[in-house]
């Protein structure tokens, strides 16, 4: 760790009334976290384990939080961190969607393939929006984890660059490139899922 | 990128680069101006932008947030309390 002035070598002693202040400001933020942290464990007891850590440790540095500045950006920086520093490590990437052939993807042009097979221009949308949520989570969770994570927090979450490049430490440049691959690659995925599921037009079985 | 420009704009693909900063809410206030700007006038370009977002949205509603388990409550506030004397 970064050396560190007096202060924070002691544990400093929390008030009841500073724990109802933490309570009343952080815990509305726990169904983003734990969405978050079941897509990034994909295991549901490790993202309980793991937002309660979280809680665990931004309660602690809790003095250390500048009041005023965005408190959900802080919180998901103690979580992101945590997951890459302990939680990934006790997970096996799972056979993965590949992504080295998505680079090129562009769901613009299949879906006015789409558009041109049903004469809709609406469906351009619709196509996407009749997969379940299961399917599209899932597709989320099955994305190499950097592409994920990118995703989670500027699509799902809303962060900024600028934000994730801090929550991530990396440049960015970095955050841009991570999002734009992965987003590729979910599409694709994505748009792969609708073929299988007889939504595209023109292919397999057809919705009536 | 640029097949479906129907008035010849040469400066569908610059634009278009900056298509996802835009989408992202990244794009300085300047730049902003001149792709809404040529969003009205290419339809092309506009469609694409349609999809990105649309894209962009459906992540958005699908995979925010999960309800909390009410153990997980229990335990924070327990894990919580026992920090404080």
């Amino acid at each position: 760790m970064l050396e560190r002035g007096p202060v924070a070598v002691s544990q400093p002693v929390l008030s009841a009334t500073e724990l109802q202040r933490f309570e009343d400001e952080a815990l509305q933020y726990t169904p983003s976290l734990y969405g978050a942290a079941l897509r990034m464990t994909r295991s549901p007891a490790d993202a309980e384990d793991l937002v309660q850590e979280t809680y665990l440790r931004a309660f602690r540095s809790w003095h250390q939080f500048e009041q005023g500045t965005n408190l959900k950006a802080w919180l998901f920086r103690i979580l992101t961190n945590l997951y890459i520093t302990s939680y990934r490590r006790k997970q096996r990437e799972p056979a993965m969607v590949s992504t080295a052939d998505s680079e090129d993807f562009d769901l613009y042009a299949s879906l006015a393939h789409q558009s041109e097979a049903t004469s809709s221009r609406s469906a351009e949308s619709i196509v996407l929006e009749s997969l379940v949520d299961e399917d599209v989570k899932q597709a989320l969770t099955d994305l190499p984890e950097q592409f994920r994570i990118a995703i989670l927090l500027a699509d799902v979450e809303g962060f900024s660059y600028r934000e994730i490049a801090d929550m991530l430490d990396i440049p960015i440049g970095t955050v841009m490139s991570r999002l734009h691959r992965g987003r590729k690659a979910l599409q694709k995925a994505l748009m792969g899922l609708a073929a299988e599921r007889g939504l595209l037009a023109g292919e397999g079985k057809r919705g009536s | 990128v640029g097949r479906e420009h129907q008035e010849g704009h040469d400066d569908c693909s610059e634009l278009i680069a900056n298509l996802f900063l835009f989408l992202d809410g990244e794009l300085g206030e300047s730049t902003c101006a001149d792709l809404k700007e040529h969003l009205h006038r290419c339809h092309g370009c506009l469609e694409r932008f349609g999809v990105e977002r649309a894209f962009k949205d459906l992540i958005q509603r699908r995979c925010s947030q999960e309800p909390v388990p009410a153990v997980l409550i229990e335990r924070i506030r327990l894990t919580l309390r026992s920090q404080v004397l």
